[in-house]
C-alpha cells in the first residue's frame, strides 16, 4: 500500500482521498483529506447522507480490498455483505450480528458511537420530564418578553400553565395509587 | 378523491408556538420486526404479514378509533400525492404503493406508516415549534404500540433498523422551518454549515433530496446512537432556538431597507392580481409575503394563513380545487395552464382580504 499522504491543499491532515481531474489534456492528482476535498469537491452538490455513504465506500473499499473473497451472506435474509456495503442498508435485524465488523466500523463513523444508550423495550414508561419542557418554554417566554412578542408570550405562559397543572394531576393520580 | 383524504389538511389550520418560523415539528422512531427481512428486502408475503399485524395493533389504539386507514395501493395516484404535500407520507410512499400503508389517528396528531424503509415508522405531528409535546406523543404511542408488537432491538445497537443512520434510538426529530429573511441575505450556506458540526442537518420542503423553494427547509437531526431520546431532543430545541433567533434577527434587519418593502408590495400586487401563476413563483412571492406579516403590512394576514396556502398551491391540491369548482367527483388530469389559472384565482381569493 501507498505511504501515508498529507492532504495537498490544508497539508495537515492525512489524505484519504484522490481527486483526479483532466486539466488541458494533462492528469492532475490531489490527494486531499476528507474535510477538504468535501469542501472543493463535486461533494458540494450532493446530499449529507450521499456524503457520508460516498467516504464509507471509499474506505469500505479498502477494507473490502484485504478481504474481496468475502462472500459472506445474512443467515437469515441471504443479504450478500457486499451489497451492504454498497448501500449501507441492511436486509432485517439479523446482518446487525452476521456483519458486525462492517456495521461497528459504519455505526461509529457516522454516529461516533457503538453504545445505545436511549429507551429499552424493558423500560417503556419513559416519559419526557414535563418539568424539563417547562424549563424550557420559561426560557422562551423570557426571550418572547424581552422582545416584546407579547402574542407568543400568552401562548407560552398558557402552556407552561397547562404542563403544570398535567403535573399535579399526575401527582395526585400516583398519590391516589398508592393509598 | 378519497373524502377522508381530502380532510387531511385541518391539522395545517391549527398555529403553533413560533408559528412565524417554525411551520410543523415531528418526532418519529424507526421500528422493525425481528429476524423479518425489512421492506426493501422482504417477500410480498412477508409484507403483508407486516401490514397485518400492525393494523391489528392499531385497533386497540384509542386514539386512532375513527381515525383514517390507508392502504396506499387502493388509493389513486392524486389521493397519494395530496398527502404527501400535506407532509403524511413520504415520496417514496406515494411512488411505491403496493402493500404500504398510513394509519392516522382520530385528532391526526399521531400516525404509523407501515412498510416504508422500516416496518414502521411511528410519528407525531404538532403544527409550530412543539418539539417535548411530539417527543411525548410519539412515546405514549411507540411505548402502547410496543406491548403488543415485538420490536427489533439488541443491548449494544439499541433498535435495529434498516439503514445504519437511524439505529440506535431511532429517533428522527424534525422542524418544517421558514427561513425567507436568511435566504434573502444569502445566509443559509453558514447556517447550513454550523448545523452540520451540531449534528443536525437541513433538507428540502419536502425532505431529502427535493428542492426547496421560497426559503423552506426541515431541520432535523442526525445522530441517533450514543444519545438519548432527552439528549436529542434538547440538541434540537437549543439548535432551533438559534434558527429563530437568526432569522428574526434578520428579518429586523430587512425590515428597514426600503428595497425589501418594494419587493413585498410587488410580491402583494402579483399575487392578488395574477390571473397565471405556477408552483414555484407563488412559492417565492409567499415567503415575501410572510416578511410583510412580520412587518406588519397585512394586518389580516396570519402565519398560519401563509404556512397552508403554501400546501394549498402544491399540484395535486389545485387538482382537488379545481375539481370541486367543476363539481367533478371523478378524477381528472388538467392542463398546466388550467392549474396555472386556478392557483391565480385560489390566491386571490384567499389574499384579497389581507389588507
Amino acid at each position: 500500500m501507498d505511504e501515508k499522504k498529507i492532504c495537498m491543499v490544508c497539508k495537515k491532515a492525512l489524505a484519504t482521498v484522490k481527486v483526479t481531474r483532466l486539466v488541458k489534456g494533462q492528469v492532475r492528482e490531489t490527494w486531499m483529506c476528507a474535510r477538504c476535498a468535501l469542501k472543493r469537491s463535486h461533494y458540494h452538490t450532493m446530499t449529507p447522507q450521499a456524503i457520508i455513504s460516498a467516504l464509507i465506500k471509499k474506505e469500505g473499499q479498502q477494507a473490502a480490498r484485504l478481504n474481496e473473497d468475502d462472500e459472506r451472506q445474512c443467515p437469515t435474509c441471504g443479504l450478500p455483505l457486499r451489497s451492504y456495503r454498497e448501500t449501507l442498508f441492511l436486509g432485517c435485524s439479523d446482518c446487525y450480528a452476521a456483519f458486525e465488523e462492517a456495521v461497528v466500523h459504519d455505526l461509529r463513523r457516522y454516529h461516533g458511537s457503538v453504545q445505545h444508550c436511549g429507551r429499552t423495550p424493558e423500560n417503556d414508561a419513559a416519559t419526557v420530564e414535563p418539568r424539563l419542557a417547562i424549563r424550557d418554554l420559561q426560557r422562551r417566554l423570557e426571550i418572547a418578553v424581552r422582545r416584546e412578542d407579547f402574542e407568543l408570550a400568552a401562548r407560552l405562559r398558557d402552556e407552561i400553565k397547562r404542563l403544570k397543572a398535567q403535573i399535579q394531576e399526575t401527582e395526585s393520580s400516583s398519590a391516589k395509587k398508592e393509598q | 378523491m378519497n373524502e377522508k383524504v381530502l380532510k387531511c389538511d385541518r391539522w395545517l389550520e391549527r398555529g403553533g408556538p413560533a408559528e412565524a418560523v417554525v411551520v410543523s415539528t415531528r418526532a418519529r422512531f424507526a421500528r422493525n420486526f425481528p429476524s423479518l427481512p425489512f421492506p426493501r428486502r422482504a417477500r410480498e408475503k412477508d409484507l403483508c404479514a407486516v401490514l397485518e399485524r400492525v393494523a391489528a395493533a392499531i385497533d386497540h389504539q384509542p386514539e386512532f378509533a375513527g381515525g383514517a386507514r390507508f392502504y396506499m395501493a387502493s388509493l389513486s395516484e392524486l389521493d397519494r400525492q395530496y398527502l404527501r404535500e400535506l407532509h403524511l407520507i413520504s415520496p417514496e410512499m406515494e411512488k411505491l404503493p403496493k402493500h404500504r400503508a398510513l394509519f392516522l389517528s382520530a385528532d391526526l396528531r399521531q400516525g404509523v406508516m407501515v412498510n416504508e424503509e422500516d416496518h414502521l415508522r411511528v410519528y407525531a405531528l404538532e403544527p409550530g415549534l412543539r418539539s417535548y409535546e411530539a417527543l411525548q406523543q410519539v412515546i405514549d404511542l411507540e411505548t402502547s404500540l410496543a406491548r403488543e408488537l415485538p420490536f427489533a432491538f439488541s443491548p449494544q445497537f439499541g433498535y435495529l433498523t434498516s439503514c445504519i443512520t437511524n439505529t440506535g434510538t431511532g429517533l428522527r426529530v424534525s422542524a418544517l422551518v421558514h427561513l425567507p429573511a436568511l435566504s434573502i441575505m444569502n445566509r443559509m450556506r453558514q447556517l447550513v454549515e454550523w448545523l452540520r458540526s451540531q449534528g443536525m442537518t437541513a433538507r428540502g420542503f419536502y425532505g431529502e433530496h427535493t428542492e426547496n423553494h421560497g426559503g423552506f427547509f426541515q431541520i432535523s437531526n442526525e445522530v441517533t446512537l450514543g444519545k438519548n431520546e432527552r439528549q436529542i431532543i434538547e440538541l434540537f430545541s437549543r439548535v432551533l432556538e438559534e434558527i429563530i433567533d437568526r432569522e428574526e434577527r434578520a428579518r429586523r434587519e430587512l425590515a428597514s431597507n426600503p428595497q425589501l418593502e418594494d419587493r413585498v408590495w410587488r410580491a402583494y400586487g402579483i399575487l392578488t392580481h395574477a390571473r397565471m401563476i405556477s408552483t414555484n413563483e407563488a412559492m417565492e412571492l409567499l415567503a415575501l409575503l410572510r416578511l410583510g406579516v412580520v412587518a406588519d403590512f397585512f394586518p389580516r394576514l396570519t402565519h398560519a394563513e401563509i404556512n397552508h396556502l403554501a400546501v394549498a398551491i402544491q399540484p395535486s391540491h389545485i387538482r382537488a380545487y379545481l375539481m370541486t369548482q367543476h363539481q367533478e367527483h371523478e378524477e381528472q388530469e388538467f392542463h398546466e395552464e388550467e392549474r396555472d389559472r386556478a392557483r391565480a384565482q385560489l390566491l386571490r381569493e384567499h389574499l384579497r382580504k389581507a389588507l
